[in-house]
């Protein structure tokens, strides 16, 4: 599977610039109001844009929901750049710009339509004895775009384009580009979020959903269907995922998804929809005479099973990064230990970022995992990890005062805001 | 006849810290296999849940003291832990002198020793490879796939569905790892277990 190795994103909301190494778990770990939930929105906006239609993308470079107000940014372009590698040969970079829409009434020199400014794609074989990225989309000037045609050719043919579209998805269409396959990948990395925030009644609401032209009702929203799916297609891997729940709650026996339509009503065949399916997850307690439903259980092992199904997934529908904000929400400290290591099992090549207030989970995690929300006095976004060559004097001195490295960090986080001369001295540059 | 004047008995405990359930089961059955072969003295073994370092070790030894009736004296503290939490670079290595420096000097502790288990206590496990296999079911030709001992004894799980989680898989893991011939573990590592066995004074051919 590709995978997605680096992401930097500018000028959205409060985010000036925002760069992030991801490793297999990778966590956003701030205090409250330090934009941990901006980075992630800006994550999910910036792989929508290449996704989205152009009547979309027109829609979002004028999102005042996303476009910044922050003096220091204001009026500064959206920046997003991904890095990754398309197989186990092939690097790549793929990168965008635009401009925000501006509509100040009033002001007729401020006005101006969103538009897309700068994009690129590179690639190199990491195996060859100098590996050079090389260019094989180039546009600097908004509606001029050079590609190379061939293998042997430059980056010099022009590409007709909108100000609305992007060459990565207009190139798609050219199946005998040599690197079509490459163009193809980009554009299918997939991010996912999991809600671990609602009210966890609501992850097992009952829900009307359409799905291949039939309307379902789901009892357990999408959890129990899918539950009952995976059950029926890959039993091997839903029985782990039953182990690993039950292993974190242990009173639990057993975990059942089920389908029950019992209503057999008759309808015409001029009927405009079947009648729905529906599902519920049936859950045997150890101490409980008979079973009963996942949803009358505890609100952390309903965000368990919501969090562990997705991670699941996500693994096998080939997301390559998984967000999710405060992954501790409901869950006792002393199960975040297993929680982390049976995430990463499921994992497999799919990469979590997860944003954080707890030192419980910040423990658990190595430096290249942590990002520090740092304290920024033009209210900026400022997620920073250790320098490595500062990461055994820090581990040092968490050690005389009996913390982890994590624990230490979480602790320093908190007195930045007085001890500033730390920050350029153990945090790398943005 | 005159009475005998009473004196106060102190309790003298034997405590291992241990990092997690899977290390709690291997050392339980350590300690089984030393009884059989002679060993009566009775040992406590506290799971701290991660790393015991020095803290840990602290607070469990004080609520030790909380809970006693008599004073207590500590005349062994014994710290298991796996050795690739530091390679991991989440934590540092203690000073273990100072360590023992430490709890020798405020914890009422006589003798500390560490039992290092390497690279993880997994590694422990795949010395009786074969007993393990037994005890899963699975045919005895099975390679265990992965890079680090923890990763084999997952994989090996995993074949049959069943989540291993070391941290706090007990009732699940339990079972399988009873079967392990611990015998056999401990002569492939009585260097590791030389120090340990010497402070419980413990001795078998």
């Amino acid at each position: 599977m590709n995978a997605l190795n680096k992401i930097t994103i500018k000028g959205f909301r409060n985010i000036d610039v925002f760069s992030i190494d991801l490793t297999n778990i990778t966590s956003l770990l701030a205090p409250n109001n330090y934009g941990k939930s901006n980075a992630m929105a800006a994550i999910k906006f910036g792989f929508e844009f290449i996704k989205n239609q152009s009547k979309t993308r027109l829609r979002m470079m004028g999102d005042q929901s996303c476009i910044s107000i922050n003096k220091g940014i204001a009026g500064k372009p959206f920046v997003f750049e991904e890095e990754g590698s398309i197989d186990n040969n092939t690097d790549y970079i793929y990168g965008y710009s635009f401009d925000w829409k501006r509509n100040r009434k009033g002001d007729k020199e401020e006005e101006s339509e969103g538009q897309i400014v700068t994009e690129y794609l590179k690639v190199r074989n990491k195996n060859s004895e100098k590996p050079k990225y090389t260019t094989l989309i180039n546009r600097t000037a908004g509606n001029k775009v050079k590609y190379i045609p061939s293998p042997t050719g430059r980056c010099d043919k022009d590409l007709p384009i909108e100000s609305d579209e992007l060459a990565l998805n207009k190139l798609s269409n050219f199946d005998d580009l040599f690197y079509h396959d490459y163009v193809e990948t980009i554009k299918s990395v997939r991010v996912r979020g999991i809600d671990t925030l609602s009210d966890p009644e609501d992850l097992f609401a009952p829900r009307l959903m359409v799905k291949n032209g039939k309307q379902s009702l789901m009892l357990g929203a999408d959890l129990a269907p899918y539950l009952f799916e995976l059950k029926q297609k890959d039993r091997n891997v839903f029985e782990l995922l039953v182990s690993a729940i039950t292993n974190l709650i242990p009173a639990i026996e057993t975990i059942d998804p089920v389908v029950i339509n019992k209503l057999n009503l008759k309808i015409d065949e001029d009927a405009p929809f079947e009648l729905p399916d529906q599902y519920d997850i049936i859950v045997k307690e150890r101490y409980n005479n008979q079973q009963t439903r996942f949803q009358y259980l505890s609100t952390g092992s309903m965000k368990l099973l919501n969090l562990l199904t997705k991670v699941v997934k996500a693994q096998k529908d080939g997301v390559q990064l998984l967000l999710v904000e405060e992954l501790e929400n409901s869950i006792h400290p002393r199960l975040l230990q297993s929680l982390l290591s049976i995430i990463d099992d499921f994992l497999g090549d799919t990469k979590l970022l997860f944003t954080s207030h707890s030192p419980n989970l910040a423990k658990y995690l190595s430096a290249p995992q942590l990002y520090i929300g740092l304290p920024s006095e033009k209210g900026y976004v400022d997620f920073r990890t250790l320098k490595a060559t500062k990461v055994s004097r820090v581990l040092k001195i968490a050690a005389a005062g009996e913390m982890s490295l994590g624990e230490y960090l979480f602790d320093l986080m908190l007195d930045l805001e007085c001890e500033r001369d730390l920050i350029s001295e153990f945090f790398t540059k943005n | 006849m005159t009475k005998k004047k009473a004196t106060i008995n102190s309790d003298h405990i034997k405590v291992i810290f241990v990092e997690g359930d899977a290390d709690e089961i291997i050392i339980d059955k350590l300690i089984s296999y030393y009884r059989s072969n002679g060993f009566k003295k009775q040992i406590k073994i506290i799971n701290t849940h991660g790393f015991p370092d020095e803290k840990k070790m602290r607070q469990g030894l004080t609520k030790i003291i909380m809970c006693s009736k008599n004073p207590v004296e500590f005349e062994a503290v014994v710290c298991e832990y796996d050795t690739d939490i530091f390679a991991k670079g989440i934590q540092q290595e203690p000073n273990w002198k100072k360590v023992e420096k430490n709890l020798k000097q405020n914890n009422n502790v006589t003798r500390f020793c560490r039992i290092q288990a390497k690279t993880s206590i997994e590694d422990w496990m795949l010395d009786d490879l074969e007993g393990l296999l037994k005890a899963l079911d699975l045919p005895l030709n099975t390679k265990p796939k992965g890079q680090y001992g923890q990763d084999k004894v997952k994989a090996l799980f995993r074949r049959k569905n069943i989540m291993y989680d070391r941290h706090k898989g007990r009732e699940k893991i339990k079972q399988y790892l009873d079967k392990l011939d611990i015998a056999k573990i401990r002569e492939a590592r009585k260097k590791e277990l030389k120090e340990f066995e010497g402070v419980l004074g413990i001795s078998i051919n």
